[in-house]
């Protein structure tokens, strides 16, 4: 399976954060989660993609291009979300046909047309008077009408409602099935990529916790629920994070299958990529054992 | 680079509409004082205005960011917007001079040269003007720009004071139709060092 992206130790040092060696890849025909709390640097790291910002250290290849070498070919086959939707308030849909057909050559009008018949949205109404649901769906609508093979998108799913946020997670199936396309989706919600990404990269602080397929993390990743004298027993090595409550206490641990056998009678139960998140930056604020 | 004009062009109609509504008070007051220079003049500087509007614009959608994430070059960019700012004020220049001539030139004592005169001047004026703010507006952004050109209108005024006050004799009329016949090639040098100036800023600033 051929490689969409590559990071390799890339790093970018600001005054107040930086973000650390990070290297994961994104195989062709799948959708990468990209999460991680709010700071955690995944924006930076779409930037770093999309060269907007420029890296101190490592190298990037989007269709095994080098981003910066090749930035017009990548970014001719990239489709992107960003958190705002770059146009002015005062244009409607059928103004942004008309300038990017001047941008892509690739622009198709009729998939545009079709995309937003699908989203509901008039051609002529002004982004103005747009919801934020909308001023989302027309920004997907627009990263998909020039055909792209990879999709990056940061943070589309925050502030929006279930049922549209449901609609999006579809289109995102519908994008990646011929196999040959990929998804970035970067998002603290972790509840949609539980339902449709392929593989997860948790970035915490700037550094990179893991990079691995969804399943795995689900399979290994648990959350152990003992009282207060139980957790003594426990080896610290084992536990991520945890926290007290007025029951006991609840412990996130790395691999559930050794802990099983390792600590029998204790209660475990499966980790939600929200808890794995919360457990690790509890960790950080002093959860940890 | 066509679809950043049109990008441009299509955000700014509105502003545009106004201004044109606002050329035409122009060209009442202009008729009423019997001084087609002042249409000429008051119209370019409200268009040189809406490049600095345009950019205003980009900053609040962050719409260089996401210029820059499709297949447009940082260089597209600066020059779509060098292109955007010299088309308004030589359109400008242009539709003034034009209504000036026909409408306000007969029934003043200006003869045509002169009001030739003028508008060539105001052209060169709000080239100097585009070269010296699109590079501070790359540097510093659009409002402290906004500040800032208040200074860059006022230094030729204080120019013009310390040379009189100096008791330095003023260039005549000769020498300034001199200065201005001669003043293409400066111009255009003058551009093309802005250009340069702010795609050297814009290349290293981070979106």
């Amino acid at each position: 399976m051929g490689k969409m992206l590559q990071m390799e130790d890339v790093s970018k040092i600001y005054d107040e954060f930086a973000l650390k060696d990070i290297s994961f890849s994104i195989p062709k025909g799948c959708i990468m989660g990209l999460i991680g709390e709010n700071g955690a640097g995944k924006t930076t790291i779409v930037k770093l993609i999309l060269n907007l910002i420029q890296r101190d250290a490592g190298q990037i290849h989007v269709f095994g291009l080098d981003n910066i070498e090749r930035e017009a070919e990548v970014k001719k086959r990239v489709g992107v979300v960003l958190d705002e939707i770059g146009f002015g308030e005062e244009l409607n849909a059928a103004n942004v046909s008309s300038i990017m057909k001047n941008i892509h050559r690739n622009w198709s009008e009729a998939a545009y047309s079709e995309y937003l018949t699908t989203f509901n949205i008039q051609q002529k109404k002004k982004i103005k008077d747009y919801s934020k649901g909308m001023k989302t769906k027309l920004s997907i609508a627009v990263a998909l009408s020039h055909n792209p093979d990879f999709l990056i998108l940061d943070e589309p799913t925050s502030g929006l409602d279930p049922v549209i946020r449901s609609e999006i997670l579809d289109l995102l199936l519908d994008f990646i099935q011929d196999e040959e396309k990929s998804v970035l989706f970067s998002t603290h919600i972790t509840s949609d990529l539980e339902k449709i990404a392929d593989y997860i990269t948790f970035i915490h602080d700037g550094e990179l916790v893991f990079s691995r397929d969804k399943e795995s993390v689900q399979d290994d990743y648990g959350i152990l629920k003992c009282t207060m004298q139980e957790f003594g027993t426990i080896d610290r090595d084992d536990i991520i994070g945890y926290r007290k409550n007025r029951f006991g206490c609840e412990a996130l641990i790395a691999n559930r299958q050794e802990a099983d056998i390792k600590y029998k009678g204790l209660a475990m139960d499966p980790a939600s990529l929200e808890e794995i998140m919360l457990y690790y930056v509890k960790a950080e604020e002093g959860g940890r054992a | 680079m066509k679809g950043l004009m049109i990008k441009d062009f299509l955000t700014l109609k509105k502003s545009i509409a106004t201004m044109l509504l606002m050329n035409a008070f122009f060209l009442v007051f202009a008729y009423a004082g019997g001084d087609p220079s002042y249409a000429v003049s008051m119209t370019a500087i409200m268009f040189s205005m809406l490049t600095l509007t345009s950019m205003s614009y980009d900053q609040m959608t962050k719409w260089d960011r996401y210029a820059l994430s499709m297949p447009v070059s940082r260089k597209e960019v600066v020059i779509s917007k060098y292109l955007l700012a010299i088309l308004l004020s030589t359109a400008s220049v242009l539709l003034s001079f034009t209504a000036s001539f026909f409408l306000i030139l007969p029934k003043s004592d200006m003869s045509a040269q002169e009001l030739m005169l003028v508008a060539y001047t105001v052209f060169v004026v709000s080239q100097v003007y585009i070269a010296i703010v699109l590079p501070l507006i790359y540097k510093f952004g659009v409002e402290r720009t906004r500040i800032i050109s208040i200074g860059v209108l006022a230094l030729p005024m204080v120019f013009v004071l310390l040379f009189v006050k100096s008791g330095m004799q003023m260039p005549g009329e000769e020498q300034l139709l001199f200065a201005l016949k001669c003043s293409p090639l400066p111009v255009m040098l003058i551009v093309g060092c802005s250009f340069l100036t702010s795609l050297k800023i814009y290349r290293n600033t981070e979106f």
